[in-house]
């Protein structure tokens, strides 16, 4: 059911049947694809697998070249697609900055493990504590690579937004050229990225476009990469205090890792193993009313359409994550910062603490002792 | 009566007074006898404790004076004769001949430039720099007029060159101008003659006849990045860099045999500001002042003298100096100086000697007064009619302030200069608005839709040679007519001139256009003139854009012409992208309920109450406690004049009681108040419970401060009797005789308890030392064989009268100094009689001391009202660190709040006497008064303005709103399957002053400001970006 239309009118089926008559122009001129939040939720329920966001994004590119302009439309002045707009530039690098990095961990321009941090670090003269979720990525990290990690400090935007917010397919492909150059550079086959955006963007998106990409690197989600080093016996979860008090938490799935992915991709199962064995270590895990691929959406999407209907949307998954616990985790920096934003205007939903996948996980995970981890570095 | 007034003086004091009286419906005669207004605050080159630029924040004032229809500026004119009577004085003033036309000037300064290079010292620049026969004293002087010196002209000495006459093609050379004498009728006027600072006095043991000893006049045009050494710290004698720069305090002042008996009060503070400016300015320099006291006689001030010795590394010493002596070959200066803490003898070798030389009436004083036959004090400034009057003259209708009476800072100025406005507009109230030019009635305006073809008319300006001679004009117009919408290009050679402005609407009506661009100078001076004509000829004066290719690119890019055209192409095209876009704004009129709140009604609200109600307007009084008066009624006798306090006060509050005007309130609070300058509703509870509504216009907030009480401090307990404060002493001076000093022999004031510290109460309240000084005297008086001793730090005795009162108390009590690093230490001896003994570090005998007292009197600083917190929301106000209130600027509007409509006055704002608080008082309901005499005010129509659709009620445009004009106001939104609630944010256009940060803030783009949105700015963006 599209999330939209419970906030304003929308018709998804309407849209594609007016395309499938032949008014395709007509719905361009309307301008009313830019309203859509490209969270996918009518896929679901879509009797024809219509893949409504694709169609989005594509018209997205055509209203651009119909002279539309998206300007009201962008939220925060349009500075986050903007920085990614001039990092698409051949000769622009931003040096970003490494504050984040714990003095523990050891990082390098080359070697065979990239983390890709994505746009964390620029986010956080707006918004506060977000360089968290990179420093706790690098620490889970480091509990398990013996080689020094790969972090670019001159790393190129992935396009997510741009691409999808603003159908600019011409610098999507500048920056994924720009990042395939520079992951080349380093030297690197293992992409792991603790950013849901990032992640399709890279798994799909760039498999698409690029020929040879999924050959050359192998890109993971901090949780396939958590659980896959869980399942191979090289960490171990860990109750770092003692207390005997319950914490029930909730999952909040990022689109992007539900109904983004191929089928075969089960991020939203692995997830909830890992949950599983949390319940040994004093949290309980409830599922909000809905989950995994029926998910509602944050509210905001690409940096488009920041509004009281966003608002609204975002209070009623606010809503559910209340009645689920206490703690609600995400694995998407973004679905993070717009429920953190709500947060702000209402006092009762401020209490639920929002965390990120890494967050969460950072002081649970162990190296296992039969993990030669510490004598390969020291 | 006449509604006009005389304003003598030409600094920040007239200033300030003749913008005022403006306000409140006067007509301003302005006399300057210099060429340019903008006094001896034009010259400095920052200003304590802020350090703004000085001449930054100052200009727009001196342009305001300029462009205002209502004062008849006359720079370069003296005063020479007043007759008549108060109410309706008649003046004679000397217009003396510039020789240059000032209404033909265009200030394009070709004349300067083609004048032959025979230089003489600017005295603007202290005489360090150097100026042409024809000249302007500073590039931003007002009126931006010039002048021929006739005493180094060639053709008026000896008849030949005349080359400037050649090169004005204004043609405003005129030699044969004479002396002219002007007459006119005024109902009041007011001296503001400000201080001189002569150093020539200190040349023997001063060594200011040394080429590097400077005055402090004369380093601050030095530092100064527009002055003789473009900001770079030099020697005067050879421009070398000086390592070692000794400050050298009271030069001159505090002193009964060469110099001046007196504080100037203001040299403490400028001398920090210079050393930490010297400090940023070279890191070669170091600063070391050799100081005596130190007197920061100001709100957090004091602080300031530790931020420079602490953040910027300022040596401080304390000492006296026998001589300064020069090395005849290196030209360094020796300084001969006892070091006060250590009681050692010391020579100190400096490149560079800066002294803080005394402030003096400015010459030409005694003249004046003689002309306008008003007494001189004892130390030859102006007399004031007594303590409670100090803005009064000894003669009905003449009115002073500023520096003129005494040594004040800006701050005090400003304040002086508005309160005596107010009480010009109290005296002349009857003849309000009859001289007061009123605007022409406007010729219909034209309706302009969106849909109509934007027909843009450009006019160029050459001013004379002064953009012509760098960027080619009439390549320019031919560029500029082959842009789009461009129906009309014109060049001339002055675009200000009158018959420029008839031109323009010519262009304007004959050719329909809707949109007008005028390329010239700046903005700052010039664009209310091109609105005004606009407006004449049925344009809206929002459809008017104006370019400045004088300063941007004749001026910046001299050397280049053809760089400087291109310059000028781009930026005219880039001002027509976004003329095609403007649009017609509307300037609304607000109506301003004529009544006045004064919250507090201590002598602060009581003043300021009976100021305004005297101009004629309703004023209520709101005040907590169950009588009038405030501390004033904890006061035995106000010094330094030796009155009795209650018999002040009564005096006083009869007057408000037999005042019609006035309503008080007594036991009551203010519960809420909404709405905006000139449409407030205030609800004012009563002590019954009973709430009443008033309608009120303007608000001042007069809310006091009270005495710290030092608990546990120096024995200050219930039990100790004898340990009391300086209010409690007051009291009982002020109720018992003498009897209770039966058994006593000696008292000990400690001064700075509590005060100055270096964590806490870090500010000196500057009136403890005066009013702890005043009870010595008092005790002295009512029992002569008491033995007074005071332990102090450094005496504030910073005002004119306050060092010859200290010095005549002196013999009364014994002055011992301590310091922070060793307080005195207070032991009780025994119970009954109650005995204590005092062992304290003595700084200037640099030993541990003790002795015996039998009563111990405290002096702590002054610290704010209770409760402030909740007034501050409710009228959204801001406090300072310290919980006092906070004005909008602490130098330039002292009285204000950023929240327009709003003023405060007495402790409210900073500790202060009574004169001073009177002072401010009336400055505060001058301020206010503006508001409720203009009965209406029209809003700007560059205004903000919130898209409500992407609005997401954030609030972050309202926390960084300056002016409080924004509000976020809660709605509940029904949806589908949730409710939600929605807030918006709200501008009130009434408030909005239009500066954009909102806009900037928004995260969402939901705020654009009219006249700049973003629309205007990225069509000028692109314009530039895409066709160059």
């Amino acid at each position: 059911m599209c999330q939209l239309s419970k906030v304003q009118k929308y018709t998804p089926s309407k849209i594609i049947q007016l395309i499938l008559e032949g008014f395709e122009e007509k719905v361009l001129d309307s301008g009313d694809l830019w309203d859509c939040l490209t969270c996918n939720q009518c896929l679901k329920d879509c009797p024809e697998d219509i893949n409504f966001a694709d169609i989005v994004r594509t018209a997205r590119y055509l209203m651009r070249h119909k002279d539309q302009s998206a300007d009201e439309y962008i939220a925060h002045k349009g500075i986050y697609t903007t920085l990614s707009e001039i990092m698409s530039r051949p000769y622009i690098n931003p040096e970003r900055n490494m504050e984040w990095v714990p003095k523990e961990c050891k990082i390098s321009d080359k070697g065979n493990t990239l983390y890709y941090v994505g746009c964390l670090p620029f986010f956080n003269y707006e918004f506060e504590g977000l360089d968290s979720i990179a420093t706790s990525t690098l620490q889970i990290m480091y509990k398990v690579e013996n080689e020094p990690i790969v972090v670019l400090r001159e790393e190129t935007c992935c396009g997510h937004d741009i691409y999808w917010g603003q159908g600019k397919l011409k610098t999507f492909i500048k920056l994924g050229q720009k990042n395939i150059e520079k992951f080349e550079k380093a030297g690197v086959s293992k992409i792991i990225t603790a950013c849901a955006e990032c992640y399709r963007t890279f798994k799909v998106d760039y498999a698409q476009i690029f020929e040879e990409f999924e050959s050359k690197f192998e890109v993971k989600h901090l949780i396939e990469y958590i659980y896959e080093n869980w399942k191979e016996g090289n960490i171990e979860f860990v109750k770092p205090k003692k207390s005997e008090e319950t914490t029930p938490f909730t999952y909040h799935d990022p689109c992007r890792l539900s109904r983004f992915l191929s089928k075969e991709n089960d991020i939203t199962g692995i997830t909830r193993e890992i949950f599983k064995e949390f319940e040994k270590l004093g949290y309980k895990f409830n599922e909000m009313k809905h989950n995994k691929e029926n998910s509602l959406c944050c509210g905001v999407s690409s940096w488009m359409n920041c509004n009281e209907k966003s608002k609204a949307l975002r209070y009623k998954r606010m809503l559910e994550a209340k009645e689920a616990g206490t703690i609600m985790v995400t694995s998407c920096p973004k679905c993070n910062i717009h429920l953190s934003c709500l947060q702000n205007d209402f006092e009762d939903i401020a209490s639920i603490e929002i965390l990120d996948f890494s967050e969460f996980l950072v002081n649970h995970i162990k190296a296992s002792n039969q993990s030669n981890k510490k004598e390969g570095t020291n | 009566m006449q509604g006009s007034v005389l304003v003598i003086g030409g600094g920040i004091a007239g200033i300030q007074t003749s913008l005022d009286l403006t306000e409140l419906g006067f007509k301003v005669y302005l006399v300057e006898r210099n060429p340019s207004i903008g006094g001896r605050m034009a010259q400095l080159d920052k200003t304590f404790p802020t350090n703004d630029c000085s001449l930054c924040i100052l200009a727009p004032k001196m342009v305001e004076v300029y462009r205002n229809a209502n004062i008849e500026l006359m720079t370069y004119h003296e005063v020479k004769e007043v007759t008549g009577k108060p109410g309706d004085f008649s003046v004679n003033i000397i217009k003396k001949p510039r020789y240059i036309d000032e209404t033909k000037c265009k200030g394009c300064g070709d004349c300067a430039t083609k004048c032959p290079k025979i230089q003489v010292p600017n005295l603007f620049d202290m005489n360090l720099g150097k100026r042409k026969s024809a000249y302007i004293p500073f590039p931003q002087a007002v009126p931006p007029i010039y002048l021929i010196d006739p005493e180094i002209c060639l053709k008026l000495t000896k008849g030949v060159c005349g080359v400037c006459a050649k090169v004005c093609q204004a043609e405003a050379i005129n030699f044969d101008q004479v002396e002219q004498v002007i007459k006119i009728k005024v109902g009041a006027i007011v001296v503001a003659t400000g201080f001189d600072m002569p150093a020539e006095k200190l040349s023997s043991r001063w060594g200011y006849r040394f080429e590097n000893v400077v005055s402090a006049l004369e380093y601050e045009r030095i530092l100064c990045a527009s002055g003789p050494f473009s900001g770079h710290v030099l020697r005067p004698g050879d421009h070398e860099e000086p390592e070692k720069i000794a400050f050298i305090q009271c030069a001159g002042s505090r002193d009964l045999h060469e110099g001046v008996p007196y504080c100037s009060s203001v040299c403490c503070m400028y001398t920090a500001k210079e050393a930490i400016i010297t400090a940023e300015h070279s890191e070669k320099s170091k600063c070391f002042v050799f100081r005596h006291d130190i007197r920061a006689f100001g709100k957090n001030f004091y602080e300031f003298t530790q931020r420079a010795q602490k953040e910027y590394g300022v040596k401080y010493f304390q000492t006296k100096i026998s001589k300064v002596e020069e090395n005849p070959e290196t030209k360094n200066l020796t300084i001969h100086y006892e070091n006060l803490k250590t009681g050692e003898f010391h020579d100190f070798e400096a490149n560079l000697v800066v002294l803080a030389t005394p402030l003096v009436h400015s010459s030409g004083t005694q003249q004046l007064s003689e002309i306008l036959g008003i007494e001189l004090d004892e130390y030859n400034f102006f007399r004031e009619q007594d303590y409670f009057n100090k803005s009064k003259s000894t003669k009905e209708g003449i009115y002073l302030c500023g520096f003129c009476q005494g040594p004040m800072d800006i701050p005090e100025t400003v304040a002086d200069s508005s309160g005596v406005a107010g009480q010009v507009a109290a005296y002349l109230s009857s003849v309000k608005f009859d001289q007061i030019k009123e605007k022409d009635i406007e010729i219909p305006e034209l309706g302009i839709k969106d849909e109509d073809e934007p027909r843009i008319g450009v006019l160029i300006c050459h001013c004379g040679i002064n953009i012509g001679k760098y960027v080619h004009v009439p390549l320019l117009a031919e560029y500029v007519r082959t842009l789009p919408n461009v129906i009309q290009c014109e060049d001339n050679l002055y675009s200000c001139s009158s018959d420029s402005q008839s031109r323009i609407k010519e262009l304007i009506i004959n050719n329909k256009l809707n949109r007008f661009i005028v390329a010239s100078c700046t903005p700052r001076t010039h664009e209310a003139l091109f609105q005004e004509t606009c407006e004449e000829a049925g344009l809206n004066k929002y459809l008017f854009e104006m370019v400045n290719i004088r300063d941007q690119c004749s001026w910046v890019h001299m050397d280049d012409a053809e760089a400087a055209t291109q310059k000028a192409k781009d930026l005219i095209r880039m001002a027509i992208a976004k003329a095609r876009l403007l649009k017609p704004l509307k300037e609304e009129l607000l109506k301003i309920t004529p009544t006045a709140l004064i919250i507090g009604g201590g002598i602060a609200g009581m003043s300021a109450a009976l100021n305004i109600a005297n101009q004629g307007f309703k004023t209520y009084i709101v005040e907590k406690e169950s009588v009038l008066g405030g501390n004033l009624n904890y006061l035995n006798e106000l010094y330094p004049i030796e009155h009795d306090a209650s018999d002040f006060l009564n005096r006083t509050i009869e007057t408000i009681e037999k005042n019609e005007n006035i309503q008080t309130f007594l036991n009551a609070k203010i519960k809420k108040a909404k709405g905006y300058v000139g449409n407030y509703i205030v609800s004012v509870e009563e002590s019954k419970g009973k709430i009443q509504e008033l309608s009120i216009g303007t608000i001042i907030v007069a809310t006091g401060g009270k005495e710290y009480k030092p608990k546990d401090l120096f024995q200050y307990k219930k039990e100790n009797k004898n340990v009391i404060t300086q209010l409690e002493l007051e009291q009982i001076l002020k109720e018992k005789g003498t009897s209770w000093l039966d058994g006593i022999k000696r008292i000990t004031t400690i001064l700075c308890v509590n005060a100055r510290q270096t964590e806490g109460i870090t500010y000196c309240s500057n009136i403890c030392c005066g009013n702890s000084i005043k009870n010595i005297g008092l005790l002295k008086k009512l029992k002569p064989e008491l033995e007074l001793i005071v332990l102090y730090r450094d005496l504030q005795m910073a005002k004119k009268r306050y060092e010859d009162y200290y010095r005549a108390r002196r013999k009364d009590a014994m002055f011992l100094r301590y310091d922070l690093d060793n307080l005195p230490i207070v032991k009780r001896k025994s119970k009954s009689p109650e005995k204590y003994e005092i062992k304290y570090y003595d700084t200037n005998l640099q030993d541990f001391l003790d002795f015996e007292t039998d009563l111990i009197v405290l002096s702590t600083p002054m610290v704010p009202s209770d409760n402030l917190m909740d007034l501050a929301k409710m009228l959204k106000v801001p406090l300072d660190k310290n919980g006092f209130f906070l004005e909008a600027h602490v130098k330039l509007r002292p009285l204000d709040f950023a929240t327009e409509g709003i003023f405060l006055c007495g402790c409210a704002q900073w500790p202060k006497n009574v004169q001073d608080t009177i002072s401010q008082a009336n400055g505060a309901a001058g301020r206010a008064s503006r508001f409720l005499s203009a009965k209406e005010i029209t809003t700007s129509g560059i205004v903000a303005e919130v898209n409500p659709i992407n609005c997401i009620g954030c609030g972050k445009c309202e926390s960084v709103c300056a002016y409080n004009a924004i509000d976020i106001l809660d709605s509940i939104k029904e949806y589908e399957d949730v409710s939600l609630l929605v807030k918006k944010s709200f501008i009130n256009s009434a408030l909005c002053k239009g500066c954009g940060t909102c806009a900037a803030t928004c995260p969402n783009g939901a705020i654009s400001i009219k006249q700049y949105d973003f629309d205007q700015i990225t069509a000028m963006i692109e314009s530039f970006l895409l066709e160059t």
